[in-house]
């Protein structure tokens, strides 16, 4: 019969007819989840599986000349907390607290906080601590390693090294963030399979970028001399109550600063190393009174305007045409005929006025410029500072005569160095360097060129120089500065300070020199910032530490003696005792004792009330130097 | 045409109808055994090369360990030793055994040659021989 049809035939026909729609259906699925969006959940899957991780890079190191770590990257243990594991955070606090040297309220807080599986408790803490608190046993501590910066040898050259790394992180300044870049490397990628919970698939870790290690960094300095400088300036700005210090070793056959040591005094009570952000030497400006006058004198000798015997009578003060007030020395004296050498050794200010009056202002702004400064030194550093000198077009009736005795010019250190290592080096400049070499991870060394010096005046001009600055130590206002053993060639500086445009009674007094004055192989400046006692002076303050530094350089660098019999030295301390003057830096107990006598500055007396009290602006107005 | 007639007309067949040729049996055997051994072995292979391929990457993880425990302690000894040898460090380690600064260098200024005993009736030595023979008394003096 036709209209009865198999109804089995039927269903089974429409059964299949869905299984073959449903498995159609499924093919598009598939196609759509493999072929057309199977990038897309090939990303997915690999997110959910696979955990990646950055493993940072090992900073690269930071050497001294001789190899000696100054700052190195150790990998230390980090103390943290899964807070869903701790069960008893007051008592785990309480019990962590003591180990880790934290507040035990903040330990609590981070161990109570349950938002979060994973917070720190104390970063990077020594074997020691974490011993200690794996002895413990708590449950929901654990350790991770992290790169923690370490500069074995404390605060030493942290004003040069600066600081980076720490907890909270300290911003990279000095050498660290000078060059960061190099030092920091790259950092690498590791990726691993973890379970549904998050945990790691033994066996699938795998580097996927390998970290690359920074480059090493090696300077110029010696850490020992750096010690000895920055021990040298301490207990002297400590000894004299002053505010700060900066000294300044260099090596006068290539420019390699040796050290350079920023101190700060704290409020009398002593001083420290430092700051870490603050490079003294390079960053500070100062006006340089009678260190200055080295480069008047070196200009006029250099174009015959004054021999080293030229006589020239010098009083005591001296008004200048056009000046309102005079000019004065140091110290009251009778109108002597001093020589050229003479004026230098007293460090006259009248007798360089007279000298610089048969220079042009032109010739005074030159022979500035020549010398190198109002230009940054060599050294590559954040933060240094031109300077600032006096245009002579704007000098007007007393601007070349301040500028002869080291008024109207701001400087910093390093160029007052590199005026001195100009002279002892023949008339040519030595460009001062701080970075000696880069290493790089493959252990390839690329050693910086050593800039190039010109010359600035003849080898016979700082020929006479020396000759006329052996006699400041040996017979005149830098006494102290004598080193036994060796022929010394310095100059001391005294200049008033001035604060928010006004001279002060307050001091900044230095010496710079080098030795052996016969065969220079070092130079170095010390300058210290307002000793408590406005009366003392560069050839008192500075000039000790200069000896003291110098001695040990000298004596590290073996060089050897120019003055066995001691003629410089013997004069000079018969020239101290006569003075009254004491020329040791006192260290240790001396110290001690010494603070413990201390008494209160003596109030400012001014010895020139003219001079004294004499408010100026930069580049106008003369002030006893010395 | 009939079932009987069919028979009829078929070709007579041999009586040995029991009876048939049989396979070496060792060759069957072979061909049984054979993959079973391939199989077997491939297996004990393929577990052996597993094992073999988990105990070296446990060697890997083992010696990675080590590597970073000796890097983790080079650094350590290397800051130790920085530290230690630090001038503040040295110092301080001097000053401990009751060292002190010293007052004045001494310099000595060795003659050419050694000298020789000077007769009684001789100019004074000179102040740099002087030092030296000083100082050689004093050599001799502490030993």
């Amino acid at each position: 019969m036709a209209g009865t049809a198999d109804p089995l035939g039927r269903r089974l026909r429409a059964c299949a007819a869905g299984v073959v729609v449903a498995f159609a259906l499924l093919g598009v699925r598939v196609v759509q989840v493999q072929a057309l969006n199977g990038d897309v959940y090939a990303r997915r899957a690999v997110a959910q599986s696979l955990h990646r991780s950055d493993v940072p890079a090992d900073r690269g190191s930071i050497f001294d000349r001789n190899g000696r770590d100054l700052a190195l990257t150790v990998r230390r243990s980090t103390v943290y907390a899964d807070p869903t594991y701790v069960l008893d955070p007051a008592g785990t606090a309480e019990a962590l607290a003591p180990v880790l040297g934290v507040d035990r309220q903040f330990l609590l807080g981070q161990l109570s906080d349950r938002r979060f599986r994973f917070r720190y408790l104390a970063r990077t803490v020594s074997d020691e601590a974490q011993t200690a608190v794996r002895a413990l046993k708590l449950p929901g501590i654990g350790f991770v390693e992290e790169p923690d910066r370490s500069y074995p040898a404390g605060p030493l050259a942290a004003s040069i090294l600066g600081r980076v790394g720490g907890d909270p992180p300290a911003s990279a300044v000095g050498i660290e963030g000078l060059y960061h870049d190099l030092l920091a490397g790259a950092p690498g990628r590791i990726e691993v399979e973890v379970d549904p919970g998050g945990k790691e698939i033994p066996g699938t870790r795998r580097v996927a970028i390998p970290a690359r290690r920074g480059s090493d960094i090696v300077l110029t300095l010696d850490e020992d001399v750096q010690w000895q400088a920055e021990h040298s300036l301490v207990d002297q700005v400590t000894a004299t109550g002053a505010a700060g210090g900066t000294a300044m070793v260099v090596d006068l056959r290539d420019g390699d600063v040796l050290a350079m040591a920023s101190v700060r005094g704290v409020g009398g009570r002593g001083a420290t190393a430092g700051p870490y952000d603050r490079n003294g030497a390079l960053a500070d400006l100062y006006e340089p009174g009678s260190t200055m006058k080295v480069v008047t004198l070196s200009w006029a000798l250099q174009y015959g305007r004054v021999g080293p015997q030229t006589v020239f009578e010098v009083p005591d003060q001296y008004t200048v045409p056009g000046a309102e007030k005079p000019y004065q020395d140091a110290e009251p004296h009778a109108t002597e005929r001093w020589t050229t050498t003479d004026i230098l050794r007293e460090s006259s200010n009248v007798g360089t006025i007279k000298i610089a009056q048969r220079l042009t202002n032109a010739e005074m702004g030159a022979a500035q410029r020549a010398f190198g400064l109002g230009r940054r030194s060599a050294i590559t550093w954040p933060g240094q500072s031109n300077g600032l000198l006096t245009d002579p077009d704007e000098y007007y009736a007393t601007g070349r005569f301040s500028a002869a005795i080291g008024y109207g010019a701001a400087v910093s250190a390093a160029q007052m160095l590199g005026v001195f290592a100009t002279v002892a080096n023949g008339g040519v400049s030595r460009p001062l360097h701080l970075r000696e070499a880069t290493v790089d991870p493959d252990g390839r060394r690329t050693v910086d060129a050593v800039p190039e010096g010109n010359r600035v005046v003849s080898r016979d001009t700082a020929r006479t120089m020396t000759t006329m600055l052996r006699r400041v130590v040996g017979a005149g206002t830098g006494a102290c500065a004598a080193i036994p053993g060796y022929a010394v060639a310095g100059k001391t500086g005294t200049t008033k300070k001035q604060v928010d445009g006004v001279y002060t009674s307050r001091k900044i007094v230095s010496f710079i020199g080098y030795a052996p004055a016969t065969r220079p192989r070092f130079a170095t400046i010390v300058v210290v910032d307002s000793p408590a006692d406005p009366h003392l002076t560069g050839g008192v303050v500075a000039a000790p530490v200069w000896s003291e530094i110098m001695r040990f350089v000298l004596t590290r660098a073996g060089v050897a003696p120019d003055d066995p019999a001691d003629g410089q030295f013997a004069a000079a301390r018969q020239r101290s005792a006569a003075k009254g003057v004491g020329c040791e830096v006192p260290h240790g107990p001396a110290l001690e004792r010494l603070l413990a006598a201390r008494v209160p500055a003596r109030p400012r007396v001014a010895n020139r009330p003219a001079a004294a009290e004499r408010p100026a602006s930069l580049g106008r107005v003369p002030s006893p130097t010395r | 045409m009939s079932a009987t007639a069919r028979v009829a007309l078929a070709p007579s067949r041999p009586e040995s109808r029991h009876l048939r040729v049989v396979g070496d049996p060792v060759a069957r055997r072979r061909v049984v055994v054979l993959p079973i051994v391939v199989v077997v072995v491939s297996a004990f292979l393929l577990v052996g090369f597993w094992a073999a391929l988990a105990q070296s990457a446990v060697s890997l993880d083992s010696l990675e360990r080590t590597r970073d425990t000796e890097q983790l302690r080079y650094q350590r000894l290397r800051e130790e030793v920085a530290r230690l040898a630090s001038p503040a460090a040295v110092t301080a380690a001097a000053r401990r055994l009751g060292m002190e600064p010293a007052v004045r260098s001494e310099f000595i200024a060795v003659p050419r040659a050694a000298p020789r005993p000077a007769p009684a009736d001789a100019a004074p030595v000179s102040l740099a021989t002087d030092r030296y023979l000083r100082a050689k008394q004093a050599l001799g003096r502490d030993r």
